[in-house]
């Protein structure tokens, strides 16, 4: 992974360095500390990241429209900080995680191990859906999005009313922040489980998941169990 | 009726005889007198009688014949005709302080029948019982005969003489105690309206007013020779001293009773000294006229009456110039009561004679004034209520304005500290520690001690509404070593020409450091900071200057600057300015206050 460190305070930054570097030293491509966001735009710009680590002071608003922007991109967000008081917030945002400071090994541990899952869990609390409009970010309402239908570095967001959006993240890269109504039910697809109605069968034993808004969706094998299991709940 | 005819016993005497005929029911004998002073005393009867004294007697003038304090032994004589049939008539002598009255009556064989009356004989002795000294008169038919009366007291000599049939004195004495029981009805209700107010309300102004009327009462009552009658009929010797020691004890009551009225102690001290000592005074002479002659404590006790009088007087007027209500109640009440006591004393110093005026015009006067009285003590009482309202409704606004302020001073302690000491701030620094600790603990320590440092200093300055420069300076440098040592960088603060006595609020120049950090000394390494001091005429101009990058708008926006606008807006109303700039390689903020030329405010201290 590429990872990014934006902290102002260098020797918080060495610390965070050094604690990353012990848990997860081979799998890292590349590891970059800035101390500015600025710089870090221009840096990000040329220079694909997957994780990025952000000091952030959560009291002002200026740390929400930071984070609005940053979810709009196609790495995830740990937010570092030692104001925990919004840390909920910072999640409905789409954050992988909020690590309070000082920092705890264990903590980032169970961050890192977020990055590497690709199971929706059902512990997220993730509310909105960041979608860049030009040069700004915009937030819709996570309850609002049907489905995903996933690219290579790309997935393509549909929105009930039609409006498809495009999104810098992968299916994958969204597994690890979707909240738990959301489900992988092909390699290609997620499906927002609000949305479905029931399952059929198609010819060829094949299933196809149908949606209140009439569409039906393929159902990959390996994801059939899993989707049996939670729409018969 | 039949008419009697009777001639004066005298050639000389001018006075007229007092005929029955005239006066078919009876009335005054002081036309017919003629009065003689015996001024050693020695006179007798046989002398007395005497043609040779017959040109001595003097025909009275007065309405009634009154003397004063006189030492004198007086003589009156009258002659009664009578010229019709046999008649009982009744000699009265309607003053019932006379020591001793002796009557002689002329025997029909010649020689004289005596009779004697007085105060100093038991009641009982009495021919008639009756308040005044009643002799009951034989006339014989068509008969002339004259009477002579000799008085002598120690208190003020004067005898109103009346001659009456029994119908006639029967009826005055009728209307005399209906009056005098009206008057007596009205002081007892009061005294009882005032007990029960006392017990109701527990003010003691009303238990003081008490004990006035009943002493007062109970001085009308011997005047009137009422007590002496029902009272202590059996105390001759007490009926003479009692008129002066109540009077004594009456008008001490009322000398308290108008000093709680009047509030003097607190409206007019002058007043109430003076007042007090009349009362101690008065106090003081109730033993004393134990032992006094009785001519003195009389006289004195009337002097006193006066004297009481025109003091309270006086100190009613003060405490009505202080516009205090119940004085003016209190005022017209002692008109009256002024008017009855100085007319009986001026009375009873023969001064001025007696008068119906100046016998009932006490009485009458006493009942108003007690009445009214009572209504300055409801008023009293409701201007009372009246203060203790506004009273209560003052420390209310007191009370209100002092949370506010408390409140107020308790918000800025909670700014300094919200502001100060933020979640952020510590645990970025125990952050930093904990990196510390593995690479270098030396520096984990001291940035660990700067912080408990930086900790309690805010603490301590944090209810101060101004610290001096030196304290500000000193937290300042506690505040760069810990950024020192979070951000591997060296930040320094230094200063120039500084008064470091000089009072200032609290983390006005922590605040501009900080905020120079955060927005001006990201790129460089080292961060040092200029403080310097300008002294103009009305003014200090504090000038921070840093090496850092501009600031821009930004420092005007944060929570940082919010703090200070408000800090310096309440030590320093409208009168500080802030401004920034670049300055040579670097930022400067300039802090500017003025002084106020007036005193009154807690400025910095010069």
């Amino acid at each position: 992974m590429r990872i990014l460190i934006v902290e102002d305070e260098s020797v918080a930054a060495r610390g965070l360095e050094r604690a990353i570097r012990e848990l997860a030293g081979s799998r890292i491509v590349s590891l970059k500390v800035l101390g500015s966001f600025t710089a870090a735009e221009y840096f990000i710009q040329d220079n694909p990241i997957d994780l990025l680590f952000l000091d952030l002071q959560l009291h002002e608003r200026d740390g929400f429209e930071l984070l609005t922007q940053l979810a709009a991109d196609s790495f995830q967000t740990i937010v570092v900080s030692a104001n925990t008081d919004r840390a909920i917030e910072a999640f409905e945002y789409g954050v992988l995680d909020f690590l309070p400071k000082p920092l705890d090994r264990q903590r980032l541990k169970q961050a890192m191990d977020r990055f590497d899952s690709v199971t929706i869990s059902s512990g997220r609390n993730m509310k909105y859906l960041s979608i860049r409009k030009d040069d700004r970010a915009e937030l819709i309402d996570l309850s609002r999005v049907e489905y995903l239908r996933g690219g290579d570095n790309y997935a393509m967001i549909h929105i009930s009313g039609g409006a498809l959006e495009r999104h810098r993240k992968t299916l994958d890269s969204f597994s690890k922040i979707l909240p738990g109504n959301f489900l992988r039910i092909h390699k290609s697809c997620i499906v927002n489980l609000d949305y479905a109605v029931s399952i059929r069968t198609s010819a060829g034993s094949r299933y196809e998941l149908e949606l209140k808004t009439g569409e039906n969706i393929p159902v990959g094998r390996t994801f059939y169990g899993e989707l049996k299991q939670r729409t018969q709940k | 009726m039949s008419t009697l005819l009777f001639s004066t016993g005298s050639l000389l005497a001018e006075q007229g005889a007092y005929i029955t005929g005239e006066h078919p029911r009876g009335g005054s004998l002081s036309a017919h007198l003629g009065i003689y002073a015996d001024t050693d005393g020695a006179l007798t009867i046989a002398k007395a009688a005497s043609a040779e004294y017959a040109y001595r007697f003097e025909k009275n003038t007065m309405a009634v014949p009154s003397f004063g304090f006189s030492q004198n032994v007086y003589w009156a004589k009258f002659t009664v005709t009578n010229p019709g049939p046999a008649r009982m008539l009744y000699l009265r002598v309607a003053y019932p302080h006379l020591d001793s009255i002796i009557l002689y009556e002329p025997a029909v064989r010649g020689g004289w029948a005596v009779r004697e009356a007085g105060d100093l004989f038991l009641f009982e002795s009495r021919e008639i019982k009756h308040h005044d000294f009643i002799f009951r008169l034989n006339v014989q038919a068509k008969s002339s005969r004259t009477y002579f009366l000799r008085f002598k007291s120690q208190g003020v000599l004067e005898f109103p003489l009346y001659l009456t049939d029994s119908e006639t004195l029967r009826d005055e004495d009728h209307e005399t105690q209906i009056v005098l029981g009206v008057y007596y009805g009205i002081l007892l209700v009061l005294a009882v309206y005032n007990l029960i107010l006392f017990f109701i309300i527990g003010d003691r102004a009303y238990l003081y007013y008490l004990l006035y009327i009943t002493g007062y009462g109970t001085m009308q009552l011997i005047l009137n020779g009422l007590a002496f009658e029902y009272l202590w009929p059996e105390s001759p010797r007490w009926e003479n001293l009692s008129l002066p020691v109540t009077v004594y004890w009456t008008f001490f009551w009322g000398v308290f009773f108008v000093r709680k009225l009047l509030n003097t102690r607190a409206m007019t001290p002058l007043s109430d000294t003076v007042l007090a000592v009349l009362q101690t005074i008065l106090l003081m002479l109730i033993p004393v006229s134990f032992v006094m002659s009785y001519r003195f404590a009389i006289s004195s006790a009337a002097a006193l009456a006066i004297l009481f009088s025109v003091i309270v007087l006086v100190a009613g007027f003060f405490s009505l110039l202080q516009g205090y209500e119940p004085a003016r109640y209190f005022m017209a009440a002692w008109i009256f009561v002024l008017a009855g006591v100085i007319l009986y004393g001026l009375k009873a110093f023969g001064v001025i004679p007696s008068h119906f005026v100046t016998e009932y015009g006490n009485q009458i006067g006493s009942a108003i004034e007690m009445c009214l009285l009572s209504i300055g003590l409801a008023n009293r009482m409701s201007v009372m209520n009246r203060d203790k309202e506004s009273a209560l409704k003052q420390s209310y606004r007191m009370s209100r304005l002092q949370q506010e302020s408390e409140i107020h001073s308790v918000r800025l302690e909670l700014e300094l500290l919200k502001k100060n000491i933020q979640p952020h701030f510590i645990m970025n620094t125990i952050n930093a520690s904990i990196v510390w600790l593995e690479e270098n603990p030396a520096l984990a320590v001291r940035l660990l001690r700067a912080l408990a440092d930086e900790l309690r200093l805010v603490l301590e300055v944090s209810n101060h509404p101004f610290i001096s420069l030196k304290e500000e300076i000193r937290l300042c440098r506690i505040h760069l070593e810990i950024m020192s040592l979070r951000h591997d960088k060296i930040f320094r603060l230094r200063t120039q020409r500084l008064d470091m006595s000089r009072e200032i609020p609290p983390l006005i120049i922590h605040t501009l450091i900080e905020n120079g950090i955060t927005h001006g000394l990201k790129e460089r390494r080292r961060g040092i900071f200029l403080l310097t001091e300008e002294r103009e005429n009305e003014s200090v101009v504090y000038s921070l200057r840093n090496n850092g990058t501009s600031t821009g708008d930004k420092m005007k926006s944060g929570t940082g600057f919010r703090y200070i606008q408000s800090r310096l807006e309440e030590a320093y109303p409208g009168r500080w300015d802030i401004e920034s700039g670049p300055a040579e390689k670097g930022w400067t903020v300039k802090l500017k206050i003025s002084f106020e030329q007036k005193s009154g405010e807690k400025l910095c201290e010069y």
